[in-house]
């Protein structure tokens, strides 16, 4: 059995014991007139206990004795070779045990107990000899489980947070929201003042600073350059794909079949050196980082080429009768902005935005020449532009991801007050999607010129649409188109798009 | 809440003696809870409420929401004066 470095606390937490104190209690009275004493190695030995009759003192004297000394130290020389309990004779008359302290192999002590008038069964002493062995034993557990608490816990701490920073970064599909997470992350785990998330890009030179976090300066960043680290760190990280480490600085590459950028930490918070569990956990979450920042980026590619594909479907629409089914830009980026000013959730938006782009799908089935009349319409071109909707829900609905977008669709044309067409349904009956669509929509057709009258201008437009609110509008719905147009950056879009 | 608030609940010294003791750590209130051993949902509403005044930092949302201690030098030392004092 391999040593405890704890082995004068074995001892000491056996002898004062509250088991052990009873016990000797019990003894005491069975050997009248005995004297106890320990020792943890044998050589120097202490007082235990005395009998009733004499006081701690008493004892402490006579271990000074030098010849009682002497007995005990032999006897305890000769119960570590035996590895049994020894008696002798201590005196005339008086005798005297040495019970030695061990688990398996390993002596943790010794138990003298001496001067006593009466010489003990050897079945009292087989007892008390199991006695302390079992107590040892559940002392030396004790001792192990806080052993194990003390070197586990902070593992198994570090464990969890690994898992839960693994968590996090894969709980988004953003990369925008994802590297700032990542580095928030860094800064967090790693206790540093700065971390920088760098990614290549094959277009531009490498090591553009995607996401950085932290309090300091920023005067190794060359900004005139759109955010070049100006590190050695970094240039070897991201050409030899290893990780460096100097007492400041640690710099981890992202690796996916080959290096895609690097994690770089600089300056612990508590003025630390760097480590190599440090650079463990950095490796790890690096890992992490890489797969998340892989499939962030897949997920991008898939939602343009969607994106694309429906701008296609869009264009064919748009070539079958030029100039008539032509979505505007800053059309779909009034109806998004209205949808997050709402504060819709991302899966909303995004069925609201292919929405916007294929709303009037269905005008591909009205006759030619409608869409470009001159003269007022009539009521049988009223009823064909009616069924407009279900047009253009039969032609869009075999797409599975335009799932979401189909009753946007449908009942974009839908009033608030329930005048609307193809079901005139009324209030939160039409879905929300629908009635931003129709505000964004009637704003959309005011603005611009139409082959049977002149376009408005932007004030008078919104004017009219303020007009309308509570009857054709849903209220809330123009509350965000008001604030949305009130932004600088829609007012710029509109003046450019329109 | 300010700090000397925060100190008075018994669970909230707890989860700060925790982060005090594993600064790096970033846990799920879940996962915090096993290691105070407290219950889940106090020890949520707690981990809130040290989180709105400024001791610790949430991560993440919804089911993937964490709290992790904060880096704020000032912040730090301050409550550990202030949780000596408590103790």
């Amino acid at each position: 059995m391999r040593p405890l470095e704890h082995q004068k606390d074995l001892y000491k937490k056996l002898v004062a014991s509250d088991a052990f104190r009873r016990e000797t209690g019990v003894l005491k009275d069975a050997l009248p007139r005995s004297v106890w004493y320990g020792s943890e190695n044998g050589k120097r030995i202490s007082a235990l206990a005395c009998c009733r009759r004499r006081r701690p003192a008493c004892a402490k004297r006579l271990a000074k004795r030098s010849s009682c000394e002497r007995i005990l130290r032999r006897m305890a020389n000769k119960a570590k070779n035996l590895k049994r309990p020894v008696r002798f004779e201590c005196g005339k008359r008086k005798f005297g045990i040495c019970l030695p302290i061990r688990h398996g192999a390993m002596i943790y002590g010794y138990i003298f107990i001496c001067n006593s008038e009466t010489r003990m069964p050897d079945s009292a002493l087989s007892l008390f000899a199991d006695f302390i062995a079992a107590l040892m034993r559940e002392i030396q557990k004790e001792f192990e489980l806080a052993k194990l608490y003390k070197t586990i816990r902070p593992r198994a701490i570090a464990l969890s947070t690994i898992h839960t920073t693994h968590r996090i970064i894969n709980s988004t599909l953003n990369l925008d929201e994802l590297l700032p997470k990542l580095a928030m992350l860094c800064l967090q785990v790693f206790r540093v003042k700065k971390c920088y998330i760098i990614l290549k890009n094959v277009r531009k030179r490498p090591a553009i600073i995607k996401a950085v976090k932290g309090n300091g300066n920023n005067k190794n960043i060359n900004r005139a350059n759109g955010g070049f680290i100006k590190s050695p760190d970094i240039k070897k990280v991201l050409s030899g794909g290893r990780t460096i480490m100097t007492r400041t600085r640690l710099c981890a590459p992202l690796t996916d079949d080959g290096v895609i950028g690097a994690i770089y930490i600089t300056g612990k918070v508590d003025k630390a050196p760097f480590d190599i569990f440090d650079k463990e956990i950095l490796a790890t979450l690096s890992e992490q980082a890489a797969i998340a920042i892989k499939n962030a980026k897949l997920y991008k590619e898939q939602e343009d080429i969607t994106i694309g594909s429906i701008k296609s479907i869009a264009a064919i629409l748009n070539a079958r009768t030029p100039g008539t089914y032509r979505v505007r830009e800053a059309f779909i980026k009034i109806v998004l902005a209205m949808g997050e000013n709402m504060k819709l959730k991302p899966e909303d938006l995004r069925n609201l935005h292919f929405a916007a782009i294929l709303h009037d799908a269905g005008q591909i089935g009205f006759p030619e020449g409608l869409l470009t009349k001159k003269k007022r319409l009539t009521g049988k071109d009223y009823s064909i532009i009616k069924r407009h909707p279900f047009k253009s829900v039969s032609i869009v609905r075999h797409v599975n991801f335009l799932a979401g977008a189909l009753p946007i669709i449908l009942h974009h044309h839908e009033n608030f007050d329930g005048t609307g067409y193809p079901g005139g349904l009324k209030g939160r009956e039409i879905p929300l999607g629908s009635r931003i669509m129709a505000v964004a929509s009637a704003f959309n057709a005011m603005v611009r010129k139409r082959p049977y009258r002149q376009k408005t201008d932007i004030k008078n437009a919104v004017a009219e649409i303020k007009k309308n609110s509570g009857g054709q509008f849903d209220p809330r719905v123009i509350k965000a188109f008001l604030e949305v147009m009130s932004n600088g950056g829609i007012k710029k879009t509109l003046k450019k798009g329109l | 809440m300010r700090m000397d608030e925060c100190l008075r609940a018994d669970i909230n010294r707890k989860i700060i003696r925790f982060f005090l003791e594993n600064p790096s750590s970033v846990d799920t209130a879940r996962g915090i809870a096993t290691w105070i051993n407290e219950r889940p949902v106090k020890t949520k509403k707690a981990l809130e409420n040290l989180a709105k005044a400024k001791i610790l930092t949430p991560h993440g949302s919804g089911s993937t929401s964490a709290y992790g201690c904060t880096t704020d030098f000032y912040i730090i030392s301050g409550i550990k004066a202030r949780l000596e004092k408590f103790e």
